[in-house]
């Protein structure tokens, strides 16, 4: 075979060409630490390693929801347990009512209520961010609205806002019946206009026709006096019924201290089951970290239960304090399921963090299995090349160095 | 036996045919570096002749230009294949550089709790957009969510945008590239055509090869041709030494680009249509190989086929996500059932409303898709570009609903039909993938090519080319042989001396 001068040097060159763009490839990679760099480098490689990389970047942002799923279920269960303290702590100064007597004994659990109805709303009311939550989705609006009393209250208000009315019991013990009006001089039943109602019925309390009091007959004198509210003041109804066919109404009077106290406490978030929000922290994986819609407006009942309850304290009502108290118990028990159902879901988000993290560190042993040069190898694999390289530039200047012409004399 | 005479006539035909062979090394050595040159050498004979009554011995000499034609010719016919592949490779190459699919460790998040960070890249873009929804949903009261998701869009949008403009730019360079080879290819085929005449009229009046030096320009005119495209090349018979050159059409016949004789047919592309002519065919040509078949074929088959798919992608992103965000506006006082609702907010401005609503189909492509920037129907009182203030991340009226963004977010997971049944991430994946499997299929074919070709040129040089050492041992010998013919030359001087100074 004949070798010509020319190609035996453009075979040299394309030898050296040749192992000096492997020594490049084998530098870069040596450099990036990576083998493959794009799909032209190894298409199946890369596509597996995109993918992978894909669903990294998926579980990061799974990641970032896991942990605002995390904080708000965290912050929802310690709100939601210092709720439940608070209203242990109301639910307690009902169940040890045993011996209370006087206003000095009411009095202080009346007080203690109404700081523990506060603390209950702010408890209910914490906030992250922009969000509140224990509204439902409704994040943005305040969720437990206090309606408060104002100067201008005269009376006390029930949870639904309507005005609170007091039971006025006659001397005999009978309560006052609706449109129960009467003459003082006879003590005859009337109509508002003091006309004597058929009968004639004499009765021993009623509103007395001619001042619109409330009266009572004082079997000592034999005289309707004027019956006086827990303030000792003249009651008069404020709708005596005129027409005699209206409720004898006999309001609450605020008492000045509750103004500026809460009588009810109004839940303005979400209820529906689908209004809950929801969010994925996972491949098919979604959770509702916030405290459930429905639930939240149970919150409510138990703060406007505590609400009730201080107001039979002020009244030194024992049995609406009983009432009130049983009332108070059988909302509470949204309180446990509500703690018991976030408990489960931060510990679910807790392991769904852990499934994460695992994914995550399995993709990324993935990509560098596909994508990273093993560094030993591919220096070793260098120094070889390196070495050949040498070799084909010492053999071949060796080569072309010489020829019949060095020996020609 | 010839006479003193005829050995002096016979010592000097040696000593020319020596200095010839001389002259021929000498020339041999001197394109010792001209790949194009083939080795030409000396052929001797003996030739007898009879003049009175005695016999003569003569050395008839003949140049021979070494060349193999079979080789020469296969060496044209590789050459196509090559440049092909190369052509192809450069281009496959940049296209694939657009959609900006690489793997990059350094930024590649290692941990969880790492930064992501975005290489530019279509895929990138997308999964950040999908992202920035699935955080959005968590916290849609959050603004800097809301910023995220803009963000995002607007990169997804742009890198769309970004990707159409540069496969443009690749389609208008190709053309360029297209026309400027073609004038290229015209020029040589005129330049072969002045060859082929200067050889024929040397070698009608010298005989064949005279023009070798000539021959050896065509071979390398004709090589440059091929890596063109794949021209059939033939010796026309009885024409001094001419060649026709020709191309095929698509049905197979054959047309001449070059005849003895005649002017060359120019080359002609018609860019629109993405085909080559000439002006004497009504058919269009099958170039089949070369640098103008791999830009062609890169610009009607790779080019249309990586358009095709970003353009699906762009469009199902677009009508997927309005579909979901889409809402419709409906003016105080206008019956829906009897107007049709106009829009009031999409994400996309195309298509707007979405098919589902409008009942046409989309025509955003990635070279048209954009956000949303407001409804130009008069009848739309509170329209609003999409912002990080419109943004909604549910129709309802709670501040913390999710369900838009949720949906949005989903779509990771959705397979469509309109992408073969892939994901979004999948899709983009897979138009890079079918490109980096095309570079390598094609990257194979250039280095069992580049291995065929040089294989081919080694063969071409075994024959044509120059060797030094051959050159100077053949050097030495024409010397000696030179210098025992001036011996021989001398000593019959001699003889002839004596004879005549005989007394």
């Amino acid at each position: 075979m004949r070798v010509t001068t020319f190609s035996s040097n453009a075979q040299f060159i394309q030898n050296v060409n040749a192992l000096k763009f492997q020594q490049n490839n084998l530098s870069r990679q040596i450099s990036t630490g990576q083998k493959i760099h794009g799909p032209e480098d190894g298409a199946s490689s890369v596509a597996r390693a995109s993918a992978a990389s894909t669903e990294k970047s998926r579980i990061q942002a799974f990641a970032n929801n896991i942990h605002r799923a995390e904080t708000i279920g965290n912050l929802s269960l310690e709100s939601l347990q210092v709720f439940k303290e608070i209203s242990d702590s109301a639910s307690n100064l009902a169940l040890t009512n045993d011996g209370l007597s006087s206003s000095s004994d009411f009095t202080p659990r009346e007080a203690d209520l109404r700081q523990l109805i506060e603390q209950g709303i702010n408890s209910l009311n914490t906030k992250f961010g922009d969000d509140y939550m224990f509204a439902g989705a409704n994040t943005s609006e305040l969720p437990f609205e206090a309606l408060r009393y104002t100067e201008s209250d005269e009376f006390m208000r029930d949870t639904t806002g309507a005005i609170l009315f007091d039971t006025v019991e006659s001397p005999s013990g009978q309560p006052i019946s609706e449109g129960t009006y009467v003459d003082p001089t006879t003590g005859n039943q009337t109509d508002a206009a003091g006309v004597p109602l058929p009968g004639p019925v004499v009765i021993d309390a009623g509103i007395d026709f001619n001042t619109g009091e409330l009266v009572g007959l004082n079997a000592t004198t034999g005289d309707f006096d004027p019956i006086l509210d827990t303030n000792g003041n003249v009651i008069t109804p404020q709708n005596p019924d005129p027409a005699g066919t209206g409720v004898i109404t006999t309001p609450r009077a605020l008492p000045d201290k509750y103004i500026g106290e809460v009588y009810a406490v109004e839940y303005t978030g979400s209820e529906d089951r689908s209004d809950d929000v929801r969010f994925r922290v996972a491949e098919n994986s979604q959770v509702d970290p916030f405290s459930r819609g429905a639930q939240n407006a149970g919150y409510g009942e138990v703060l406007n239960g505590m609400i009730a309850l201080r107001d039979a304290f002020l009244n030194e009502d024992f049995k609406g304090i009983t009432e009130r108290a049983d009332e108070l118990e059988n909302t509470r028990v949204n309180v446990n399921d509500g703690i018991v159902e976030l408990a489960v879901k931060v510990n679910g988000i807790k392991t769904l963090e852990r499934i994460n993290v695992g994914r995550f560190n399995q993709l990324e042993d993935n990509i560098s299995e596909l994508v990273d040069a093993d560094l030993a190898e591919t220096i070793v694999e260098f120094n070889r090349m390196q070495t050949a390289y040498e070799a084909t530039l010492s053999s071949g200047s060796r080569i072309l160095n010489l020829s019949i012409l060095d020996y020609l004399r | 036996m010839s006479g003193l005479f005829g050995h002096l006539t016979s010592a000097s035909s040696a000593l020319q045919a020596h200095s010839k062979s001389v002259e021929l090394s000498g020339k041999n050595i001197a394109n010792i570096n001209n790949p194009n040159y083939a080795r030409q050498r000396v052929i001797s004979s003996s030739v007898s002749a009879v003049a009175s009554g005695q016999v003569s011995t003569f050395v008839d000499r003949e140049v021979q230009n070494l060349r193999d034609v079979f080789v020469d010719k296969q060496v044209v016919e590789e050459g196509s294949f090559l440049s092909s592949f190369e052509t192809r490779d450069n281009r496959l190459r940049e296209i694939l550089a657009v959609l900006g699919e690489t793997v990059d460790r350094v930024n590649d998040p290692s941990f969880i709790s790492d930064q992501p960070e975005d290489n530019g890249g279509i895929r990138d873009s997308l999964n950040d957009f999908l992202n920035a929804f699935e955080n959005f949903a968590a916290n849609p009261t959050d603004r800097a969510n809301r910023s995220v998701v803009m963000q995002s869009a607007e990169e997804l949008v742009s890198s769309l945008n970004r990707a159409d403009a540069r496969l443009d730019k690749i389609e208008n360079s190709i053309d360029t590239e297209i026309q400027t080879e073609v004038k290229s290819f015209n020029n040589r085929m005129a330049e072969l055509s002045d060859m082929n005449r200067q050889i024929a009229r040397i070698e009608i009046a010298a005989g064949e090869g005279a023009a070798a030096d000539i021959r050896n320009e065509r071979q390398a005119l004709l090589e440059e041709l091929a890596e063109f495209a794949q021209v059939d090349v033939e010796t026309v018979a009885s024409s001094g030494g001419q060649v026709a050159v020709r191309m095929r059409t698509e049905s197979g016949e054959t047309v001449d680009l070059l005849r003895p004789g005649f002017s060359p047919e120019p080359l002609l592309y018609d860019t629109a249509n993405n085909t080559f002519r000439v002006a004497s065919s009504s058919e269009d040509l099958d170039l089949r190989a070369g640098k103008l078949a791999a830009l062609s074929q890169v610009k009607s088959e790779d080019l249309v086929e990586i358009r095709s798919q970003l353009d699906a992608l762009a469009n199902t992103v677009a009508t997927e996500v309005n579909e979901i965000y889409y809402q419709a506006f409906v003016p105080a006082g206008v019956d829906p059932a009897v107007d049709p609702a106009v829009p009031e907010f999409s994400f996309f401005a195309q298509p707007t409303p979405p098919p589902s609503v409008s009942g046409a189909p989309s025509t955003v492509d990635a070279g048209s898709i954009a956000l949303y920037t407001g409804s130009s129907d008069p009848l739309v009182t509170d329209s609003r570009a999409l912002d990080v203030d419109s943004l909604r991340s549910t129709n309802s009226n709670f501040a913390g609903a999710n369900e838009l963004a949720l949906a949005i977010a989903g779509l990771s997971q959705q397979n469509f039909a309109t992408l073969g049944e892939l994901s979004l991430s999948e899709a983009i994946i897979q138009t890079s993938i079918d490109l980096g499997q095309e570079i390598e299929s094609n990257g194979n074919q250039l280095a069992v090519q580049s291995d065929v070709q040089i294989l081919m040129k080694e063969r071409q040089a075994q024959v044509s080319g120059v060797s030094l050492d051959e050159e100077m041992s053949n050097l030495v010998q024409y010397q000696r042989a030179f210098q025992a013919s001036s011996q021989v030359f001398q000593v019959v001087s001699e003889m002839l001396e004596t004879i005549v100074n005989l007394r």
